[in-house]
Order: structure tokens, then C-alpha cells, then sequence
């Protein structure tokens, strides 16, 4: 009888095991945009558990945060109390002003230092957005920080620059600039034309010289024409153009491609260095024939391609009779885009079957932790017959080269006939997919909807992690040599010194 | 007193040697990662046993083992060659009420008990698929433990119910399917958000003891 007692009490024992474990807390799912997931716009707390969820289940680097000192749970703790007393203002006699909003998100976001990251939250009592990319913030004492664009090449372009004047070089810009200056130089020549045989009429008619002044005028219009603004676009499509037709001229509108506009330079210097200056990594749509279709895309697609081509064949024509003396490839300002890019690039000049110096790691859990095993980031290089360069090659980069054009420098920092000079770069080297619908692929990505959905948040898909430095999120990669942009001596001569120093590199090895 | 008395009477030591296969059922709760998938996974047990028994019915029973605790995740949809066993290794030490019952010769037995245990090591072994190189990659590695994440002490409960031939006179043989269901999350309380996941593992093991 004791031992039925025994067995029974184990039994009941066996069966109340389970109350022994804790459940999960429920996690919603951000790639929804129901209101079960974005229906936080009643209350700041909500918003900030959203966000703060958001980031805690899907942001990729907390292991390196957590090395910078950061503990997102003291974020929790510290700032959902005031979230509470924002909650207790009234919206209409004490409303929360954007600019403390702002104040607080930036403290809460600015330790982050993922490079691509960007929050955005509405105020729920002004319902404005507010934007913040901890990058920028990090990266605003940065001295070139303010630099917008490339340094221009033109000096280079004039005897001025003596023995730094290139002996070649093609506009191969796929912009709206290249195709439409093209359309109206065309259109000013032939109006020349036109007003030449009108004006030599020995005895013209009153709609002879009505149309001869008509011409006159749409010339002075077409030489003061400047293209700066996407608005001039417009006008050269919808007053330009027909006032062109209408006076007899062949002219194209302008249509504006889906794709990114890319601005690129090909150069050779007089002793052999090849120069590649490029504003973005969209080259492959453009290479591929994805982008194309109408008159001035052809255009764009075939005139980027021919400037392409240009540098890559010269490249091997010049290595293959040993004449080559080096290649710059100038990421300055670059912003960065797609991956396949890369064998269009430094890619080129590598041996075929792909270029690995980093690796990659994803989500696989909600967990801060949760990631996935590391596999080999390959970036593609090219595929067809060609050489291996193994002359010095240049990357000049900056703290305005972002994501792609970080990679680029990191591959040419494993490279050994390879150095990177100018200065740090932004510090974002995290793939990303620009597709928001694309969230559950790896978790990550786009969270919410820019400016409609109450938070918003863009965390990359994946982990980059050098293979030789680590994690480099909110550092960037440091270029061999170091130089920092001399914008006096840019503004006062044309001079890039941040390029010479390039060129002296592949001339002297020093 | 009396009863301690009357059980030491019939007191006697028995040491052993098992060893057996595992399989493990992962629990975790996979929240909006619906497309991944966790399968349980084989593996194998080795351990020394100690028993003290206190009457012909009763016993206390002590096994040092070690236990592999294993489970298998992958991918459905684009992901679907994602696809990899996790093999965990743990050392344990379950400590039992061992209840027998039947004839001399063959008898059946009823362990209960708690166990504790520590979690030696992880490795990885399968297929993983890097979206953006849309490459397939072979892993096999070791896996670091995450001292912030990862709980490597492990408790819970275990019991197993076997059977003992007695082929000679000091030595027996047995056979015993065996429950270790951890009450111990593998991940430590990380998180403002709670995330535990448990192992439970069924074990078939077989042993040889010797009887004092």
C-alpha cells in the first residue's frame, strides 16, 4: 500500500512539472502594419515600448553595443517614466513641443551606432515627424562632415595642373544634367542654323522676321537656361521643349528613370593612372539594361556604359603591355547602393569567383543575442576573361563614403598592392534591402512606414564584420594613410590634395 | 530510528555503467518568426551510476552522465536551405528515489527525482544561406557561449521507468527509458521582455551494475 502512495504522489509529481516554467511574453510582429502592431498613437509610452521593442528584437549589434557600455533594459527603465509624464500633458493646454521630443529620442538613439540606422517618431500631440540618424549625430563634429559634394575634378581637366593633367577622360554621368545640356546644345545649334538662313533672306516677309525674333527669343531662353533644381526639369519638359518643336528643332523631353541617377568620371592621367570618380553604387541596372526603354534613359544606360568600359578596358590594355601605372578609385562623398556593384569597381580588377574580406551574421530570434552562425560575405567580382591588376591601387574615401563605398575600402584594405587614403569613413558598412515588404526575410530592414505609420524605424539586414577588424559600425574604415581635405586650397586653386597625395602614393610607393 | 534500522538491514551498494540515445524536444516560441521551425534531434548519453538500496523496493540512485541535448532549426520559404542542428552537451547529475518491484531474477524499477547539470558545450552542423550572396554555406564550428544570454546550469525534474535482469549473482543488466524535463530556461532573464526556452530529453539507455 506504501508503495501505491509513493507512485501516485511521484505521478501527481510528473504532473504538475509544467507550472514549473515561464511562458514568453508576446511578441507582435513589426512586419505588420495593422494596428495590433502601429496602433501606439494614443500615448507617448506606447509608442516609446513599440520602438524600444522594435529595436530590442531586431537590431543587429547589441552584442557590440553591449561592449560600448550600452544596456538597452536601463534605456527601458530609464526613459519609460518619462514617457509617463509626457502622457500626462495635455495635448491641447500643454502640448509636447517636437523639439522635446526630438531632444529625448536623440538622447535615447545616439549611442547606437549602427551607420545606416535611422528613427522616426510622430508627436502625438503636433502630429509632425521627427527624424533622427544616430550616425549624423555622431558624425557632425566630423571636419568633412559639412562636405556635401566631391571635390571637383575640372583642375585636372587644364594645363594649370602640369604634370597632374589627365590626358583623357569621359563624363560618363547618367543625370539629368548630361542628357538634357546635350538636348539643348543640339537645339541651340540647330536654332544657330535656322536664324542664319532666316536672316539671310534678302527680302523677308513680316512672318519672316515675326518668326526670325520668335527664334531670336527662344535662343536668348535657351542660352540662359540652367539646370540646378528637379523644377527645371520640369520646364525644360513642359516650356523647352514644345517651344523647340514648334519652332521646327529636333529635341527629346526628358524622362525621369525609376532608378537612381549616378554621376561618374573616367580619367587617365599622362603617366597611365586610371581614375574612376563615381557619386553612387547604381551601376549594375544601367550595365544589366534594366534601366532603359525610353530615348534619354538609352542615353543615360549607354553613355555610363561607354565611360565604364572605358576605364575597365583601358585598365587591361595598359596592364597587359605593363604600361599601367596605377588606378585611383575615388569613393569620396559616395553614398553607396548595391552590392552587385562591386564587380563593376575594384571587383574588375580581381580574379574571378568573388572577393571575401568580411563576414555576415543575421536574426534568428527575438532575443538581443539571437543571431545566426557567420558565413562568408562575397562580393562578386568579374566574371569574364581578364587580368588580375596587380599594380597599386588607390581607394580614396571619406566620412561621406557610406555603406557600398565603405565596403569597397575595406576590400581594398585586404588587398596587398591596395590602400585606402583620405580619411575615415561614415562608419555604416550593414547590408540593408531597400524593399520595406522584404521585413521577414531576415527580420529586419523596415520597420513601420516612413512618415505614416507612428514609428519608423530602418535597421539593416545583416551584420558586416571585417574579417581582420571587427565590427566597424559607427567607426567607419581607417584609411591607410590619412589625409584630411584641404578645402583652401581647393577653393583658391582648384588643387584636390587628398587626390595628389593618391597620385604621389602610386608614384613614388610612398 | 526504527525504520532506518530496518532498511540498513538489507542495505547494499550498486555501481554501474550506461549509456543510450537521446532525443530532445526543444520548446520555444518562435513569436512572429513563423517560417522558422524547431524539430527535435538523436543523441547519445553516457554516464557511471551509484545506488544505495535501503530495502528490496527502495533505493536511492546517483548518476553522473553526460547528455546530449540536440535539436535541429531551419527555414521554409526563399530561406528554405537554412537547415542545421544545434548539439548541445551537458553534464548532469540526476539524483533518484528508486522504487523496484517483481521477482528476484527480473525486476522492473521506477526512478523520480531532480537532477542538475551544466551545459559543456554547443555546436553547430548543417546549412545556412547568406540572402544577400544567394550562397549556400556549409557550417560545422563550435559555438561560444553568450555569458549575458546563455543559462549553462540547468535543473529540473527526471524520472524513468526500466528493467533489471539479474544474470549473476553480483551483476544485473538494465534497460530504461528515461525523462530529464528541465525547469531551467537555457537563456538567462536578459531582457526587460521574457524569451525562455526549455529542453526536455527523452533517453533509452542501457547499463550494467554491479551489486555489492
Amino acid at each position: 500500500m506504501k508503495k501505491i502512495y509513493i507512485l501516485m504522489a511521484a505521478a501527481a509529481m510528473m504532473l504538475t512539472m509544467n507550472s514549473c516554467r515561464e511562458t514568453s511574453d508576446n511578441v507582435v510582429s513589426y512586419g505588420q502594419y495593422d494596428a495590433l502592431t502601429f496602433g501606439v498613437d494614443t500615448c507617448f509610452t506606447a509608442q516609446f515600448n513599440g520602438v524600444w521593442t522594435a529595436l530590442n528584437c531586431n537590431y543587429g549589434i547589441w552584442d557590440y553595443e553591449a561592449e560600448h557600455g550600452l544596456n538597452w533594459d536601463d534605456v527601458y527603465s530609464q526613459y519609460m517614466p518619462k514617457m509617463e509624464e509626457l502622457d500626462k500633458r495635455d495635448k491641447k493646454t500643454n502640448p509636447v513641443t517636437d523639439a522635446e521630443l526630438e531632444a529625448l529620442y536623440k538622447e535615447i538613439a545616439k549611442p547606437l551606432h549602427d551607420g545606416h540606422l535611422v528613427l522616426q517618431v510622430m508627436n502625438l500631440h503636433t502630429m509632425n515627424f521627427i527624424t533622427i540618424s544616430p550616425s549624423a549625430l555622431r558624425n557632425a563634429d566630423r571636419p568633412d562632415a559639412d562636405l556635401i559634394k566631391a571635390p571637383s575634378f575640372d583642375y585636372y581637366k587644364t594645363t594649370a595642373a602640369g604634370e597632374n593633367q589627365v590626358s583623357d577622360y569621359k563624363d560618363g554621368t547618367a543625370y539629368p544634367t548630361a542628357f538634357i545640356n546635350e538636348q539643348i546644345d543640339d537645339a541651340k545649334t540647330q536654332l544657330t542654323a535656322t536664324i542664319a538662313t532666316q536672316q539671310a533672306k534678302t527680302s523677308p516677309t513680316d512672318l519672316d522676321d515675326y518668326l526670325l525674333q520668335k527664334n531670336l527669343d527662344l535662343k536668348t531662353v535657351l542660352d540662359n537656361f540652367i539646370l540646378t533644381t528637379p523644377s527645371d526639369i520640369e520646364y525644360y519638359n513642359t516650356v523647352l521643349v514644345p517651344k523647340c518643336v514648334e519652332a521646327g528643332i529636333n529635341i527629346q523631353s526628358f524622362d525621369i528613370p525609376d532608378s537612381e541617377w549616378i554621376k561618374l568620371e573616367y580619367a587617365m592621367f599622362k603617366d597611365n593612372i586610371a581614375y574612376l570618380k563615381f557619386s553612387a553604387f547604381a551601376i549594375t541596372g544601367y550595365v544589366k539594361g534594366s534601366i532603359g526603354g525610353t530615348p534619354n534613359q538609352d542615353y543615360l544606360a549607354d553613355r555610363l556604359r561607354k565611360a565604364l568600359a572605358q576605364w575597365t578596358d583601358t585598365i587591361q590594355s595598359l596592364h597587359k603591355a605593363g604600361q599601367l601605372k596605377g588606378v585611383i578609385i575615388d569613393v569620396r562623398n559616395n553614398r553607396g547602393g548595391n552590392t552587385e556593384d562591386y564587380q563593376y569597381v575594384l571587383g574588375s580588377m580581381l580574379p574571378a569567383g568573388g572577393h571575401t574580406f568580411a563576414s555576415a551574421r543575421f536574426k534568428t530570434g527575438i532575443g538581443r543575442f539571437d543571431y545566426s552562425p557567420l558565413t562568408p560575405e562575397v562580393f562578386k567580382t568579374r566574371k569574364d576573361a581578364h587580368e588580375t591588376i596587380t599594380e597599386p591601387i588607390v581607394v580614396l574615401a571619406n566620412g561621406n563614403s557610406v555603406s557600398m563605398a565603405e565596403i569597397t575600402s575595406l576590400g581594398a584594405k585586404s588587398l596587398p598592392n591596395a590602400r585606402l587614403i583620405g580619411t575615415r569613413t561614415h562608419g555604416g558598412l550593414c547590408l540593408l534591402m531597400s524593399d520595406p515588404s522584404a521585413y521577414s526575410v531576415n527580420y529586419a530592414s523596415s520597420v513601420g512606414i516612413m512618415d505614416q505609420t507612428p514609428f519608423y524605424i530602418y535597421i539593416p539586414a545583416n551584420t558586416t564584420i571585417s574579417n581582420d577588424y571587427g565590427i566597424l559600425e559607427g567607426v567607419g574604415v581607417t584609411p591607410d594613410i590619412e589625409v584630411q581635405f584641404d578645402r583652401d586650397l581647393m577653393q583658391t586653386t582648384g588643387r584636390d590634395n587628398q587626390l595628389e597625395r593618391a597620385l604621389q602614393y602610386i608614384r613614388t610607393g610612398n | 530510528m526504527l525504520l532506518v534500522f530496518a532498511m540498513t538491514a538489507t542495505a547494499q551498494w550498486r555501481a554501474g555503467v550506461t549509456m543510450g540515445t537521446t532525443w530532445n524536444h526543444y520548446s520555444i516560441d518562435k513569436h512572429y518568426m513563423t517560417d522558422w521551425h524547431y524539430e527535435g534531434q538523436w543523441g547519445l548519453t553516457a554516464g557511471l551510476t551509484g545506488q544505495y538500496d535501503f530495502t528490496d523496493w527502495l533505493a536511492v540512485r546517483a548518476d553522473l552522465n553526460w547528455t546530449q541535448k540536440n535539436h535541429r532549426q531551419y527555414r521554409t520559404g526563399i530561406l528554405a536551405s537554412t537547415d542545421y542542428d544545434t548539439r548541445n552537451a551537458y553534464l548532469q547529475l540526476p539524483v533518484m528515489a528508486s522504487f523496484s518491484f517483481g521477482a528476484e531474477k527480473v525486476r522492473g524499477f521506477l526512478n523520480l527525482g531532480v537532477y542538475g547539470g551544466y551545459w559543456t558545450s554547443t555546436s553547430i552542423k548543417g546549412s545556412f544561406m547568406n540572402m544577400f550572396t544567394e550562397k549556400v554555406n556549409d557550417i560545422k564550428e563550435d559555438v561560444s557561449f553568450n555569458s549575458d544570454r546563455d543559462q549553462r546550469w540547468d535543473c529540473g525534474m527526471v524520472g524513468g521507468i526500466g528493467v533489471e535482469y539479474r544474470f549473476v549473482q553480483h551483476w544485473a543488466a538494465q534497460v530504461e527509458t528515461r525523462c530529464y524535463y528541465s525547469t531551467t530556461s537555457t537563456q538567462k532573464d536578459y531582457m526587460v521582455m521574457k524569451d525562455p526556452k526549455y529542453n526536455t530529453t527523452f533517453a533509452i539507455q542501457a547499463g550494467v551494475v554491479y551489486i555489492f
